[in-house]
């Protein structure tokens, strides 16, 4: 056997290292595109919040005046100012070990009885780290090295870039409209999916290979954001002083920080003589993400420091976090990312599909005796990280709806719901026929989708604000197009079948 | 498609690429710590930056080699030397 | 309506246009879109328009987001523009031409507004 050509391995790295992955990597890409709406997510998962319209000062002595009642004596207090995207007043008060939090509506003040959720941050959990800690993140960072590679790769095995720039022929047989699908999304969608991925995997990077940490910061994690980020922290001295009011600091930090840009204001040892106040800049209109801060002494109102000024290579490292993260440039730089994430989404999913209708047509014998087991296996798989994830992800949502608000440890059980489900449709994936398998999965996502704005209304009554009617209709949409693509799917089954019987 | 001659060079390679740049990233981390003139900050979130790179070629040599061994080779041989030129740089200053 | 989505959509309207320019001037899709040949002057004509397009969909961006962000997003619009582009073509051949002729109002609302100082 001669060595392989250049092109040769790089195909073969592609369609291998594509399916084994792509299994995880489309869960992992779609989540991600519906955590670019997570605050619009967890708005949705607690219907008893209203968008509201808010005002700094005014959240400011609501949130003030509630941790002033509950929070005596807990060293450490903050604050999440409103924004338009997160519309109420998050507080937070407690220790290092515990804390505790709660929600108010950012005019009345009035605590909101939220149902416990993880809300949106779920599906930014799992894309960052399946649901399985610093594992999970080294996994996903190993995922996101391998789709660097497929990116490249795909790129050598496609080669003909520019000539086929806009070609896509849906009329022509199935293996080609598929194959043009994953070329022209994947092309077309390049400059995104590099980026994505590359800052991606720079995000996961120390978790994977913690080189960096270990040669210059003895191992220790939270070092080189120690020495990034100023703190003008004191030490509490013990000694009782009352803490004045907030309101003129948050004035003098709008000076600085810019008027509405406050987004987090933390309190330490507040009661204490030695009481700080420190107000950070939320990231929204900036790429790098990094929060300029303000610290004042609480009982004086003197200026401990500010930091308006970043180290440049850090700033440049924040900036590829920033790319990722997306809290920049408004709903039209967000929507932009969702669009491309379903579109990545897509072309991988169409990747995965290509392997077998590759393989239906001329099989590979590549397993020997059990080649057509490990088919149908493979199959099966695809169905259920492809269609079954997008049902797993709805029945999260579904289940924030169906599952009693007072339920003991509801959250985990709102969870527990989207891995059932995801179980589920690997179980009916492995048992039904491709065909079937494909239709019914894509069916239920996309009923699950489209009816969500049906279990918002029935579930959580009450008038839906501009975030929760996006949430659904965007679902509704999504849903539909999910159902006419298992229709299309059915009907694709059904011709080869016919085919395959004259 | 069969193009590499076993599963065992199948795997072989795959080892390679993950053990072998894996060995080779950490030792180019080392090295540039060393010679790099900067501060410990400045070379932590650069490294963050850049790493992505060394550890992406690794991949793609490891399975654009001529074979399993050559892929192995140049990997541990890389990884060696920007060893040697880490400690070099050590025992230097 | 916020602002912004008034620079997105002329962006978005100049990257179809100029990316409809650039899908034109390739004779398998003239061809595809008008079956007739496409001739060498026309060709070069719609390629030349094709690049001015893409280029100034960067123009609505820089007024909306600065230099920084509005990099990031010309890139990403013209990914979207291309992306449209290509499923109408293949689709419904001649809805290309109408969806520039879209584009064109959504170039057209933009300058509007910046002439009336908005």
């Amino acid at each position: 056997m001669k060595a392989p050509t250049f092109t040769q391995s790089m195909s073969w790295l592609h369609t291998w290292s594509g399916l084994l992955f792509g299994w995880l990597l489309v869960p992992i890409f779609f989540t991600g595109t519906l955590a670019v709406f997570e605050p619009e997510i967890s708005h949705w998962m607690r219907p008893e919040i209203r968008h509201a319209p808010a005002e700094p000062a005014r959240a400011l002595a609501v949130a003030e005046a509630r941790l002033r009642q509950v929070g005596e004596g807990a060293p450490i207090w903050r604050v999440q100012m409103p924004s338009s995207r997160q519309p109420a007043v998050g507080i937070v008060w407690g220790n290092r070990e515990q804390t505790r939090e709660e929600v108010l509506h950012p005019v009345s003040g009035e605590v909101l009885p939220v149902r416990a959720t993880e809300g949106g941050h779920f599906f930014t959990h799992f894309h960052a780290e399946l649901d399985a800690g610093k594992v999970g993140r080294a996994i996903v960072c190993l995922v996101g090295l391998v789709m660097l590679a497929a990116l490249i790769n795909g790129i050598v095995v496609h080669k003909k870039i520019f000539q086929d720039f806009f070609t896509f022929r849906p009329q022509s047989s199935a293996q080609r409209s598929w194959l043009d699908a994953h070329n022209v999304l994947g092309v077309l969608g390049l400059p995104f999916l590099l980026l994505i991925t590359y800052t991606g995997v720079v995000i996961l990077v120390d978790s994977y290979l913690p080189a960096a940490t270990y040669h210059f910061y003895d191992g220790k994690a939270g070092g080189p954001r120690g020495d990034v980020v100023r703190s003008f922290e004191r030490r509490p001295a013990g000694v009782a002083a009352p803490l004045p009011s907030l309101a003129p600091l948050l004035q003098e930090a709008e000076t600085v920080l810019g008027a509405g840009h406050v987004g987090w204001i933390g309190i330490r040892a507040p009661g204490d003589r030695e009481a700080t106040v420190q107000f950070m800049r939320h990231l929204d209109d900036r790429l790098g993400a990094v929060a300029d801060h303000i610290t004042f002494a609480a009982v004086s109102g003197w200026e401990l420091g500010r930091q308006t000024e970043w180290n440049p290579v850090a700033y440049a490292f924040r900036t590829q976090v920033g790319l990722h993260l997306v809290h920049f440039g408004g709903y039209p730089a967000q929507w932009l990312y969702f669009l491309s994430g379903l579109a990545g989404t897509a072309m991988m999913a169409v990747g995965l599909v290509l392997f077998t209708i590759k393989r239906r047509k001329r099989p590979g014998h590549e397993f020997g005796a059990a080649t057509a087991r490990v088919y149908g296996a493979i199959e099966s798989l695809n169905v259920a990280t492809v269609a079954g994830v997008m049902l797993a992800s709805a029945a999260f949502l579904w289940a924030n709806r169906l599952l009693p608000a007072d339920l003991a440890e509801r959250a985990a059980w709102e969870i527990g719901a989207f891995f059932a489900v995801w179980a589920l449709t690997l179980v009916h994936a492995g048992l039904r026929a491709p065909g079937a398998a494909w239709r019914g999965q894509l069916y239920a996502a996309g009923l699950a989708w489209a009816l969500l704005p049906l279990c918002d209304v029935a579930g959580a009554p009450g008038l839906l604000d501009a975030m929760r009617l996006g949430v659904d209709l965007t679902a509704l949409v999504g849903g539909l197009a999910l159902v006419y693509l298992g229709w299309r799917v059915s009907r694709r089954f059904a011709a080869a079948a016919a085919k395959e019987a004259a | 498609m069969r193009i590499y001659q076993s599963w065992t060079q199948v795997l072989s390679r795959v080892l390679a690429a993950g053990l072998g740049g894996y060995a080779a990233a950490w030792a180019l981390v080392f090295a540039l710590g060393v010679w790099l003139p900067l501060a410990r900050v400045s070379l932590w979130f650069l490294m963050g930056q850049i790493l992505p790179v060394p550890l992406l070629l690794a991949l793609l040599w490891a399975f654009a080699a001529s074979s399993a061994a050559r892929a192995w080779g140049w990997l541990l041989a890389l990884a060696a030397l920007l060893a040697g030129l880490g400690y070099l740089g050590k025992v230097l200053s | 309506m916020n602002i912004s989505w008034l620079h997105a959509a002329a962006s978005l309207g100049l990257a179809y246009l100029g990316m409809l320019g650039l899908c034109l001037g390739m004779a398998r899709h003239y061809r595809q879109r008008y079956h007739h040949p496409l001739t060498p002057g026309r060709g070069r004509v719609l390629r030349l328009a094709g690049w001015s397009g893409c280029l100034l969909a960067l123009a609505p961006c820089l007024a909306g987001w600065g230099a920084a962000q509005g990099v990031v997003l010309w890139i990403g619009l013209l990914s979207a523009a291309a992306t449209g582009l290509v499923f109408l073509l293949a689709w419904r051949p001649p809805w290309c031409t109408r969806g520039g002729a879209l584009a064109a109002l959504a170039v057209l609302a933009w300058l509007g507004s910046l002439a009336s100082g908005g």
